[in-house]
């Protein structure tokens, strides 16, 4: 069954379900009925699909564009949200201008795979990423969920272009935790990375958005492992013991729904970059979903509206665009999912999103400069009328 | 030019950085990505961290990874 846009607007967007044989050829239906020739397709399919199900037959469909996916923990658009579907948005060149792509694999080495994909579209382009003027190019990555691999992602793809703005998230697998895949074209990788460069025509905005706020509780890593994700110590104390104090418990009486409601937030320019606990060890450390590095100060975080923060930010994203959106792709953290199933609020979370076209999928992490957590990024575009140009 | 062995402080870093990089908002994108990579904010560092060689050190590192300060 497909949920049909008859919105006239730039962007079109589409959200299928059911078997693979009628969701895919429905799917590209509705995107081709609204826009038959776009510069760039995005797709976010359950890993209920097989890749080879999806990717094929999409890009054959819309063969004069660069067409990209991945695999995901939910997907949702403006319409709909939900899981073990197919959410998909067409952008027209006249708002995203010229469209290059390039694919690696982030194993063994990361940094290697990830200059792969940037050679890629370099040499796609003709010229270095570093020569895009910023504002002016966007990048979009979808990265494995599962590699461990974003920041080492993220710091390749800021080697190759400081400036740039490249916004992402990473696969997911439906909360399975075993294996993620992202596809460019017909190629498929179940450990890649995507890259994706538009000179883009139509104004656009980036939206980072957290519901979260400082408790104004600082501190302090004293101790961390980048590779494993964990903390060890605060302040000189085990990790467990200093978070629990912070929070006025005891090590014992800290839970999954304690580290879910007090992730610890880097804080840049007075927004909070998210780092989400991901479990209590034994020896009294914790591991996150992201690095959280040794030296640095972090607040402890506490949470606010979820809707109604993501509707300031997209209707904040609409104005800053011009006013008017073409539309928009977002990244939303599974965590993020997790809570709105939690709290029955999907209706509202697609009501967030303003009424703007949009299409995107619940990730195992999101890309903005960086890595982060418990965050939805992503962009809006403006109308095409209100270019760059 | 500041010179690495000019580099006294962070602040001497950001000056070279804002030069190259040709306005001060240019830099924003490559402060926010050193914070991530490296904990330390540039435009506003804290104190124990303004002179701080290993700071530094670490800073430079990461831009010229970036392509600046070479």
């Amino acid at each position: 069954m497909a949920t049909h846009t008859k919105d006239r607007t730039d962007a079109v967007r589409a959200h299928v379900t059911g078997p693979a044989a009628e969701a895919v050829p429905e799917l590209i239906r509705t995107l081709r009925a609204e826009l038959a020739d776009p510069a760039l397709v995005l797709y976010f399919a359950s890993s209920a699909y097989e890749p080879d199900e999806v990717a094929g037959p999409i890009a054959e469909a819309f063969d004069g564009a660069v067409v990209a996916g991945c695999s995901t923990a939910g997907e949702f658009t403006d319409r709909s949200n939900a899981t073990e579907g197919i959410s998909a948005i067409a952008l027209p060149s006249s708002v995203v201008g010229t469209v290059t792509a390039g694919m690696g694999e982030l194993r063994p080495d990361p940094e290697h795979g990830t200059r792969a994909a940037v050679a890629e579209v370099e040499s796609a382009l003709g010229r270095p990423l570093r020569s895009l003027e910023a504002g002016k190019a966007l990048g979009f990555v979808l990265i494995d969920g599962m590699s461990d691999a974003e920041e080492r992602v993220n710091a390749e793809l800021a080697n190759a272009a400081p400036l740039l703005d490249i916004v992402g998230g990473s696969a997911g697998d439906d909360l399975a935790f075993k294996k993620t895949w992202v596809t460019l074209h017909g190629r498929v990788s179940w450990s890649g990375v995507v890259l994706i460069m538009c000179e883009v025509r139509a104004p656009f905005h980036i939206i980072k958005s957290c519901s979260f706020r400082p408790m104004e509780r600082t501190l302090r890593v004293t101790r961390a492992d980048l590779v494993s994700r964990t903390v060890h110590e605060i302040d000189g104390r085990p990790a467990l013991e200093a978070y629990a104090a912070a929070l006025g418990l005891q090590p014992h009486e800290v839970t999954e729904q304690t580290l879910f409601e007090h992730p610890l937030g880097l804080m840049i320019d007075g927004k909070p970059w998210i780092r989400s606990p991901r479990t209590v060890n034994a020896d009294g450390s914790i591991s996150f979903y992201a690095q959280v590095l040794e030296g640095c100060d972090v607040e402890l975080m506490s949470a606010t509206d979820l809707v109604g923060d993501t509707r300031s930010s997209m209707m904040s994203a609409v104005e800053a665009a011009g006013g008017a959106a073409s539309g928009a792709v977002l990244f939303n953290c599974v965590l993020r999912r997790l809570q709105i199933d939690h709290e029955n609020t999907g209706e509202q979370f697609v009501d967030s999103l303003a009424g703007v076209p949009s299409a995107g999928f619940h990730t195992y992490g999101e890309t903005w400069l960086g890595h982060v957590n418990q965050t939805i990024t992503g962009v809006v575009f403006g109308k095409p009328d209100n270019t760059n140009a | 030019m500041v010179t690495t062995m000019q580099r006294r402080s962070l602040d001497d870093v950001l000056e070279q950085l804002v030069k190259e990089a040709g306005s001060e908002f240019a830099t924003v994108p490559v402060v926010t990505r050193l914070v991530l990579r490296t904990g330390v904010n540039l435009k506003q560092p804290r104190p124990d961290q303004r002179f701080n060689r290993d700071a530094i050190s670490k800073v430079v590192a990461v831009l010229n990874d970036m392509g600046f300060l070479k």
